[in-house]
Parts: C-alpha cells; sequence; structure tokens
C-alpha cells in the first residue's frame, strides 16, 4: 500500500511539488533556471524541503531566516 | 570618416552578397546557441536583436549601390553584430560560471515510460529528477483536463486514509477534495491520535 507524505515535523515534499507547480504555471523560464529565495523559517520542514526539491531540479535557492 | 562617408559607391553589390550569407550565418548561429546555452533571458534577448541589426549591414550596402544612401547602416550593422559576438562570448564565459548547469534527463529516463505504481512518496530524495519533472507533467494535464471538464475518474474503488500525526486543517480539507474531485470511494480516519497513540508510543508526547 504507497503511503504519501502529507507533512511531517522533518519534511513536507507534497508542498515543494505544489510550489514548483506554481513556478512551473507563472514562470516563463525553464524550471531549472530558476533563482529563487525562500523567506522565512528556513530551519523548518519547509526550509529543508525546498532546498532538497530545489536541488534535484537544479534550481538556484536561496534560504533566509532567523 | 567625413570625406570617407561622402565617397559614394565605396561597395560593390558582391559585398552585399557575402556579407548577407555571413550574417545570416551568424545570425542562425547565435539563435541556436542561446537556445542551448545556461544563457539569462536578458542577455539572449539583447543579443539576438544586436544579431538582428547586424543584418542592416548588407542591406545598407545594396541601399548604398542601388538608391544611392550614405552608408551609415553599414557601421551599425557592422558594429552591433561585433558587439552581439563579443556579447555572446561573454555570455557563456560567465554563464559556465555563475548559472546552474540544467538537469537534463537521463536516456533511460526518456526513452522508459515512467511507472510510479505502488511507489511511496515519503521524501522527494526518494524521487530521481525525472520523476519529479514526471509528476508535475502529469498534476499539468490533470488540471488541464479538469479545466476543459473531461476529468477522468482515475481513483475509482480505491479507498484513502488520512492519517494525521498532528492537526492540519489544510491537509484534512485538501485531503477531501481531493477524494471528492477525482471520485474516488474515500474512507477517512479522522484524526487518528488515539490510533496513533496506541501504534507509534514515540509519537504520543507531541
Amino acid at each position: 500500500m504507497p503511503v504519501l507524505n502529507g507533512l511531517t515535523d522533518d519534511f513536507h515534499p507534497t508542498q515543494i511539488l505544489a510550489d514548483l507547480m506554481m513556478m512551473r504555471e507563472f514562470s516563463h523560464k525553464h524550471l531549472s533556471d530558476i533563482a529563487f529565495c525562500f523567506m522565512g523559517d528556513a530551519g523548518n520542514n519547509m526550509g529543508s524541503s525546498l532546498m532538497v526539491g530545489a536541488a534535484l531540479i537544479g534550481m538556484d535557492v536561496r534560504l533566509y531566516g532567523p | 570618416m567625413d570625406c570617407w562617408l561622402h565617397v559614394w559607391h565605396h561597395f560593390e553589390t558582391r559585398l552585399a552578397h557575402v556579407h548577407g550569407n555571413l550574417f545570416a550565418f551568424l545570425s542562425i548561429m547565435i539563435g541556436n546557441l542561446i537556445l542551448n546555452l545556461p544563457i539569462t533571458d536578458i542577455c539572449a534577448r539583447w543579443i539576438s536583436w544586436l544579431g538582428l541589426v547586424g543584418m542592416l549591414m548588407p542591406l545598407g550596402i545594396v541601399a548604398e549601390f542601388a538608391l544611392k544612401t550614405p552608408p551609415y547602416p553599414v557601421i551599425v550593422g557592422g558594429i552591433s553584430i561585433v558587439a552581439a559576438m563579443v556579447w555572446l562570448g561573454i555570455a557563456v564565459w560567465r554563464a559556465e560560471v555563475t548559472a546552474p548547469s540544467r538537469t537534463y534527463n537521463t536516456i533511460e529516463e526518456t526513452l522508459m515510460p515512467l511507472n510510479l505504481r505502488g511507489r511511496s512518496f515519503l521524501k522527494l530524495l526518494d524521487f530521481s529528477p525525472g520523476e519529479i519533472r514526471h509528476l508535475l507533467r502529469l498534476a499539468a494535464s490533470m488540471k488541464i483536463a479538469k479545466q476543459g471538464g473531461n476529468e477522468r475518474a482515475q481513483l475509482t474503488g480505491k479507498n484513502i486514509a488520512l492519517i494525521f500525526e498532528k492537526d492540519s486543517t489544510r491537509a484534512r480539507s485538501v485531503g477531501s477534495m481531493t477524494q471528492f474531485s477525482i471520485a474516488a470511494l474515500a474512507r477517512r480516519m479522522q484524526r487518528c491520535c488515539g490510533v496513533l497513540r496506541r501504534a507509534c508510543p514515540q509519537w504520543a508526547n507531541r
């Protein structure tokens, strides 16, 4: 039985898929040409998952947070 | 400069042929390079415009020969094509240093039809870039089908159980919406903290 991770304390992969989808829809650039900065609680699950997802696609990602 | 500009018939038509062919070839080459190399969009736009303006040179030669116009377009075209080539060189050189290289799919990923049946989606690192792109493409096509009104009920007969480690209104509502949307016969374990507490005692304190 396949298990989908909807949200955990460490990672939030489905949110990253939704974010990549949003970038695909709203940017005319190739997905791996996009450079973006995430400002917020970069040490949380969103920060780490965003880093992993962007690195897999080959994006330029910067995390900025306290 | 001044007297050079006033000498008519400086060029002959053969020069226009040579430069027309050469610059057309250069423009095609510039376009090809811009398409295939990781150059930023602004640079690509300027370089291609400069390359096109370069076509003023052969046109200016013809115009000077046929219409006796002053050779200003020749100068502008020559300068702009040189600028385009120099800028392209700099852009390619800088692109290799700064821009991240594109992750292309391997041949296997391109040729083999992807099959994610039975795969769990626990973390992103379990998936290859090609599989993640495949998921995004699939989601885009499903979204288009939904907007076009020809959505297929692909989860009929399947059950979905939502298990919550912590309360998340968004995840719960999105999950429910998905089930209705794809017409799945869903059975939801409503906030089964009790179940989790019995199954996984290490989560009980959270």
